[in-house]
């Protein structure tokens, strides 16, 4: 009787410590992936940013193309929030003195975008308008 | 005593026989919970590299698209400031009576950096020696080309090549730039212009955006222009 009773404590105490290697292996098995989630998180709100950035300068870009070449004063301009509301974008207009007295536009485009983790986005690009 | 004797030896066997009962199905289950945490932590690794995955190409996705997007910005740029500057880049002239492109240190070059500071076009390369203006090279074989920079900022790579009835393939240009329509270099003046003094001169502006550090990306832009010449400034028309 006495020895029964010692070979169910045994084996009850090792199911126990299996259990509990068990969890320590999943919890830090989980916790590796919930890493890996937060990078997922991150590159996802980055892209998404740099995507809207892109579409922004580019709507920016063209409906600068279609104003009218004497609304464009020189200098920079009011930054222009975007739609979703995460940046802005800024214009700086200057004019370049051609040889015959006429003048073009070289206009700097800025978007500075901030995705969801506060990581900021900024896309530079340059354009020339003609008379 | 009728009842049966339970020898030591019969109990001793009842213990084993417990001992064997009651050990054979623990050590069945014995690697269950690791088979099962080792299947779940596998599931879960290979979701979590699918969410990887997925993120580093919509990463290089919306990458891609960004610089498409500033490269096509910057090539559009570059072809409109080489129409609007056509005329100084034409006669190797930055309006001062400088030159604009010059040879580079060997003598042989076809261009270097023209850059716009403050609103003032300048050549900032290494003035080694001056080049025949664009306007008096031999028709069919006529190219320069330079960096376009605003202000320290690498906007384009601009080539000029003439389109000519036989194009010679200039060396120094991209493949890009020499393939040019083999068209009458000549035509008549363009509206507006007195054709009994002026000619039409056809050209091909071809404008490949720079990153910023300068180096030509895979984005290019091309077009063409038809500038008015004055007759008897046309120096050297050999082939036409």
């Amino acid at each position: 009787m006495q020895q029964s009773q010692t070979i169910k404590d045994n084996i009850n105490g090792f199911t126990l410590i299996e259990a509990m290697i068990s969890i320590f292996i999943v919890s830090i098995g989980l916790l590796a992936i919930t890493r890996m989630q937060v990078t997922e998180i991150k590159g996802n709100s980055s892209a998404m940013a740099t995507m809207r950035a892109t579409l922004d300068s580019g709507a920016i870009a063209d409906q600068l193309l279609s104003t009218n070449y004497d609304d464009l004063p020189e200098g920079p301009s009011e930054p222009i929030p975007s739609l979703t509301g995460e940046g802005t974008t800024t214009y700086t207009v200057t004019d370049i003195p051609l040889y015959s007295g006429q003048t073009c536009k070289s206009i700097a485009i800025t978007t500075n975008f901030t995705d969801t983790c506060g990581n900021p986005v900024t896309i530079q690009s340059t354009m020339i308008k003609l008379e | 005593m009728k009842q049966p004797m339970i020898s030591n030896r019969h109990l001793k066997q009842a213990v084993l026989m417990k001992k064997t009962y009651r050990e054979q199905p623990m050590n069945k289950e014995k690697g269950n919970i690791l088979i099962i945490c080792v299947v779940i932590i596998m599931i879960l690794t290979s979701l979590g590299i699918y969410g990887l995955n997925s993120t580093s190409v919509e990463l290089a996705m919306s990458g891609s698209d960004k610089r498409e997007s500033t490269n096509f910005q910057n090539a559009e740029a570059g072809l409109k400031f080489a129409i609007a500057h056509f005329k100084l880049i034409h006669t190797n002239d930055d309006n001062t009576g400088n030159p604009l492109y010059r040879a580079d240190a060997n003598g042989t070059g076809i261009g270097g950096n023209l850059s716009v500071v403050g609103g003032q076009l300048i050549a900032t390369d290494t003035p080694a020696g001056t080049l025949t203006p664009l306007r008096d090279m031999a028709v069919g074989s006529g190219g320069v080309r330079f960096n376009y920079i605003n202000n320290n900022i690498p906007i384009a790579l601009i080539e000029i090549r003439d389109i000519a009835r036989n194009p010679i393939n200039i060396v120094a240009l991209s493949t890009f730039a020499n393939s040019v329509p083999a068209f009458p270099h000549l035509s008549d003046a363009p509206s507006g212009y007195d054709s009994s003094q002026f000619y039409g001169r056809n050209y091909c502006i071809t404008s490949t955006a720079l990153d910023s550090t300068g180096a030509a990306t895979s984005n290019t832009v091309q077009c063409g222009i038809k500038i008015a010449a004055y007759k008897d400034t046309v120096a050297d028309l050999i082939t036409l």
